[in-house]
C-alpha cells in the first residue's frame, strides 16, 4: 500500500516538474516578445531601443503617470512602474546596465516618507523587488534581493512558474497588444481626464485631514529601506550616470503644504552626503500651478491635464542640471 | 499555524508520518500533542482556556451519564454555562459594554483588552454538542480524557471546523488506521482543491474586494455590486477551502470528517443554501436550537417555524460576530427564509427547467451578496453607506479595474473553479471520481497545482472564519 502511495507521489512530482519547465519555457518566450505593459514589456521596449537616451525617468506611479518625456529638450524615456520602491529601481537599473542601455542621466522619483518606519527591527523589508521576479536567475542583483527575502522565497522560486506568478494574463495581454499596436513610445502613461476626477481628489483630501491626527512621532529612519537607495546611487556612480532625485507633490500636499520634517531632512542630508541634486517639488511654485481639483485623478496622481503642466515645470527646472 | 503556509506543510508531513509509524495505543497522544502545538502557534496562553473547558466538559459528560434526570439537567446546564460563559467573556463582553455605554452616560464601563481566542466559537460549539448528545442519550460519555481532549482539539478542524458531532468522530480515534492508497489520494485531492480555493481564488479576490470596500466612499454603483459578488465568492472559497484542507488532511490519516459545503453558490433558494453552506453549523443550530423551539411552539402552526427561524438566524448572526451588523445579517437571512416558508416557495419549483434553475441561482446569489455586505462592513452604518452608494444612479454604470492583468486572472480562476465545480463535482464526489476515473482526478490535481503556481498568492491573509 505504501509503495502505491509513493509511486503516485513520484508520478505527480515528476509530472509537475515537467509541466513547470514546459509552461515556463512557453511563457518566457512570449514575454520576451512583449513590448508594452508593466509585466516586463516596458522594460523590453526600452532595452530594444536602437539609441541610448539622454535622460531616463524612473520611479513609482507618480512619475509614470505624470512626467511626459516630450516636455524635455533631450531624448527622454519614462520607465516608471507603478507601486514600486527602491529595491525595484536598483534591480531595474542593474538590468539596464547589464544590457548596455545605460542613459547619461537618471531622474529618480522618491517618496521621503517611505524611508521612515516605526518597525526598524526587520532588516529586509522590500518585497517590491518581486515585480522583477521574471529576472530571477537572469540578473544577479535581482536574484540577490529576492533571495534576501528569505528561505520561503528561495523554495518558491525553485519552481520556474513562480517567476510568472500572477503575471501570466498580463503577459498574454501585453503580447497581443504588442502584436496589434507595437511597442510603447516613450513610456509615459497619462491618466485620462474623467468627470469624477475632482470628486475623488476632494474625497481623498478630506480623508487625509482625518488621518492627519495620527501620531507620526514614533517613526524613525529605517536604515534597511535606505540601503536600497544607497545601492541605486552606487550603481549610478560606478557607471558614470548623473543622478537627480526628485519628489512630486500630491494634491493633499499641494493643499496643506509640507513641513520640514524628519523625512525631508533625511533626504536632504542623504543628497548632500552623496553629492546628488535633489528637487523637492512639494515646495516652491509648482503647487500653485496644480492646486485645482480638476487637475487630479485622485488625491495622489495628476490626470493628463495636470501632467502637462507639471512636466513642463519639472523640465524647465531640471534642464540646466543634466549632463551632456 | 495557517494552512496556507510552508510551516503547516512541514508540520502535516511530520505528524502524518509519525502517526503511521507509531503503534496505535500512542497515536492519540501524538495527535493531541500536535494539536496543542498547532493551537499554540497563534496565542499560546489561550490553550489554558481550552484546557479549562475541556476538563469541565469531560467531567460533565461522565456525571450526566451517571446522574438521574434532575441532576443530569444540572450538569448539562453547568457545562453549557461554562462554554457560553467563555464565549460571552471573550467574544461578546465588549459588545455588551459598548451598548451599555452608548445607551447611558452616567457610568462608563471599561472594556476588556483581550484578543479573541482563535476559533473559539467552533470548538465551543463542538464541546457543547458533546454534552448535549450525552444528555440526550445519543452518545456514551467518553472516559478516556486524552481521547475526549482530542475530540475537541483535533488539529485539522480545531480552529475553523467542521464542527463535529461526537457520534461521528469519537469512535474513529479508537479505530486502527492504516495507510490507505484510497484515503491518501482522496485526502490529497481534497487538500489540493482547498489550497486552490484559498490561495488562488479567495486571496486573489481579497485584493480587489479590499481595495473597493476600503474605499467605498469613492466607488459607486456597479463597481460595488461587482465587489459584493466577488466578496461572496471570496468568502465561499476562503471558508470551504479551509474545510477542504481540514477534511483532506484528516482523511489522509484515515479520519472521515463531515462534509461542510455542497456547492452552496448553485443554490436556487435561500433554504437550499442553508442546507449546503457551513452544514456543520447549520445542522448544529437546526438540531439544538431550531427543532426544540419549533417543537415547543408547535401549536402555532406555520408561525412556529417562522418564530424558530428568526430566533435561530439571529443567534447564527451573533455566532458570526459581536456586532449589530452581524445580528442584522442573521435577521435578514431569517426574514427571507420566513418569507419562503410563508409563501410556500420551494426549491423544487426552480428545478423544472434550465431557465428556472438559472433564475433561482441568480436571485439567490444576489440576495446573498447583498446581505453579505453586512458581513464585510465594519458596522451597520458602513453597510448602509455602501448600500446607498450602490444606488447612486448618477455614477451607476462603471466598473473599477485597478490592474487589468490581476482582474483578468481573478475572473479566469473563478471561471475555472465554477466550471470544475459545475461539470465535475455537481454530480460526482471525489470518492466516485477516484473509483471510476482515477486519471481525471490526477489531471484535476495537476491543473490545480499548476494554477496555484501561476496564480497563487503566497503572502495571503489568514482565513476569514478564524475570527469567529
Amino acid at each position: 500500500m505504501t509503495t502505491k502511495i509513493f509511486k503516485y507521489l513520484a508520478i505527480l512530482i515528476v509530472t509537475i516538474y515537467i509541466a513547470d519547465r514546459v509552461i515556463y519555457f512557453c511563457i518566457d518566450k512570449m514575454q520576451a516578445k512583449t513590448l508594452t505593459g508593466e509585466s516586463g514589456g516596458k522594460i523590453n521596449a526600452y532595452l530594444n531601443l536602437k539609441k541610448t537616451v539622454a535622460l531616463l525617468i524612473m520611479g513609482p506611479s507618480s512619475s509614470t503617470y505624470q512626467i511626459d518625456p516630450t516636455a524635455f529638450k533631450v531624448d527622454t524615456y519614462n520607465i516608471g512602474h507603478s507601486n514600486t520602491e527602491d529595491a525595484f529601481q536598483a534591480g531595474l537599473l542593474s538590468i539596464i546596465i547589464e544590457n548596455n542601455k545605460k542613459p547619461k542621466n537618471i531622474m529618480l522619483h522618491i517618496l521621503p516618507d517611505s524611508y521612515l518606519s516605526t518597525d526598524t527591527t526587520s532588516t529586509v523589508i522590500n518585497d517590491g523587488i518581486l515585480k522583477l521576479k521574471f529576472f530571477y536567475n537572469k540578473n544577479k542583483l535581482v536574484t540577490y534581493y529576492i533571495n534576501e527575502l528569505g528561505i520561503k522565497e528561495r523554495i518558491k522560486f525553485s519552481m520556474h512558474l513562480s517567476r510568472y506568478n500572477n503575471r501570466v494574463i498580463n503577459t498574454l495581454k501585453n503580447y497581443i497588444t504588442t502584436k496589434r499596436n507595437g511597442p510603447v513610445l516613450n513610456g509615459f502613461e497619462p491618466l485620462p481626464v474623467e468627470e469624477r476626477d475632482s470628486i475623488v481628489a476632494t474625497i481623498n483630501y478630506n480623508d487625509s485631514k482625518l488621518k492627519n491626527t495620527n501620531n507620526k512621532a514614533n517613526e524613525i529612519i529605517h536604515m534597511a529601506k535606505m540601503k536600497y537607495l544607497k545601492d541605486f546611487v552606487n550603481l549610478c556612480s560606478a557607471n558614470n550616470i548623473k543622478l537627480i532625485l526628485f519628489t512630486l507633490p500630491s494634491y493633499i500636499q499641494v493643499k496643506n503644504g509640507v513641513k520640514d520634517d524628519l523625512a525631508t531632512q533625511n533626504i536632504n542630508t542623504f543628497s548632500k552626503e552623496n553629492n546628488i541634486t535633489y528637487f523637492d517639488f512639494r515646495k516652491g511654485s509648482l503647487g500653485g500651478l496644480i492646486n485645482r481639483a480638476i487637475y487630479w485623478k485622485d488625491g495622489y496622481h495628476l490626470n493628463a491635464m495636470g501632467a502637462v503642466i507639471e512636466s513642463n515645470f519639472v523640465s524647465s527646472e531640471v534642464s540646466s542640471f543634466l549632463a551632456n | 499555524m495557517l494552512f496556507n503556509s510552508l510551516e503547516f506543510l512541514l508540520f502535516f508531513v511530520i505528524v502524518t508520518i509519525s502517526f503511521f509509524s507509531l503503534p496505535h495505543k500512542y497515536r492519540w497522544f501524538l495527535l493531541l500533542t500536535a494539536s496543542c502545538f498547532f493551537y499554540m502557534f497563534f496565542v499560546p496562553i489561550y490553550i489554558l482556556i481550552l484546557a479549562g473547558t475541556i476538563v469541565i466538559d469531560y467531567f460533565a459528560g461522565i456525571f450526566i451519564e451517571k446522574a438521574d434526570n434532575k441532576k443530569k439537567r444540572f450538569y448539562l446546564i453547568l457545562s453549557l454555562i461554562t462554554n457560553i460563559g467563555v464565549l460571552v467573556i471573550f467574544k461578546y463582553y465588549n459588545f455588551f459594554i459598548d451598548n451599555i455605554n452608548n445607551a447611558q452616560e452616567i457610568i462608563s464601563f471599561s472594556y476588556l483588552k483581550i484578543l479573541l481566542p482563535i476559533g473559539l466559537s467552533f470548538h465551543t460549539f463542538q464541546a457543547m454538542s458533546y454534552t448535549i448528545e450525552v444528555y440526550r442519550g445519543n452518545q456514551k460519555a467518553e472516559h478516556h480524557f486524552g481521547i475526549y481532549a482530542l475530540y475537541v482539539m483535533f488539529y485539522p478542524q480545531l480552529v475553523a471546523g467542521p464542527i463535529e458531532r461526537p457520534q461521528n468522530i469519537l469512535h474513529q480515534f479508537y479505530e486502527i488506521q492504516k495507510p490507505s492508497y484510497n484515503n491518501f489520494v482522496i485526502g490529497l485531492s481534497q487538500m489540493i482543491r482547498g489550497f486552490f480555493k484559498k490561495v488562488v481564488v479567495a486571496d486573489l479576490l481579497a485584493g480587489y474586494v479590499d481595495n473597493i470596500f476600503n474605499n467605498y466612499q469613492t466607488n459607486t454603483g456597479f463597481t460595488l455590486i461587482f465587489a459584493a459578488w466577488m466578496f461572496m465568492i471570496q468568502i465561499y472559497c476562503d471558508f470551504s477551502g479551509y474545510s477542504d484542507i481540514a477534511i483532506g488532511a484528516a482523511r489522509i490519516m484515515g479520519f472521515k470528517l463531515m462534509v461542510n459545503f455542497k456547492l452552496p453558490l448553485f443554490s436556487k433558494t435561500l433554504s437550499e443554501f442553508w442546507t449546503r453552506w457551513h452544514i456543520s453549523l447549520s445542522s448544529w443550530l437546526r438540531d439544538y436550537l431550531f427543532y426544540p423551539i419549533a417543537v415547543n411552539k408547535r401549536d402555532w402552526g406555520k408561525w412556529a417555524l417562522v418564530y424558530a427561524t428568526l430566533i435561530t438566524f439571529m443567534i447564527s448572526g451573533l455566532w458570526h460576530g459581536a456586532g449589530w451588523n452581524f445580528i442584522l445579517f442573521g435577521l435578514l437571512h431569517g426574514i427571507i427564509l420566513s418569507g419562503e416558508i410563508l409563501l410556500g416557495i420551494k426549491t423544487s419549483f426552480f428545478t423544472k427547467s434550465f431557465i428556472k434553475r438559472i433564475t433561482g441561482v441568480f436571485i439567490t446569489f444576489n440576495i446573498l451578496a447583498f446581505i453579505q455586505i453586512l458581513f464585510r462592513a465594519k458596522d451597520i452604518y458602513q453597510a448602509i453607506a455602501i448600500w446607498k452608494s450602490i444606488f447612486t444612479l448618477k455614477y451607476f454604470f462603471n466598473l473599477k479595474i485597478n490592474d487589468t492583468g490581476i482582474f483578468a486572472s481573478m475572473l479566469f480562476c473563478v471561471a475555472v473553479l465554477f466550471s470544475i465545480e459545475y461539470f465535475v463535482f455537481r454530480n460526482h464526489s471525489i470518492e466516485s471520481i477516484e473509483k471510476k476515473r482515477p486519471n481525471w482526478l490526477f489531471a484535476l490535481n495537476l491543473i490545480f497545482i499548476i494554477l496555484i503556481l501561476l496564480f497563487g498568492v503566497s503572502n495571503g491573509e489568514q482565513f476569514i472564519y478564524f475570527q469567529f
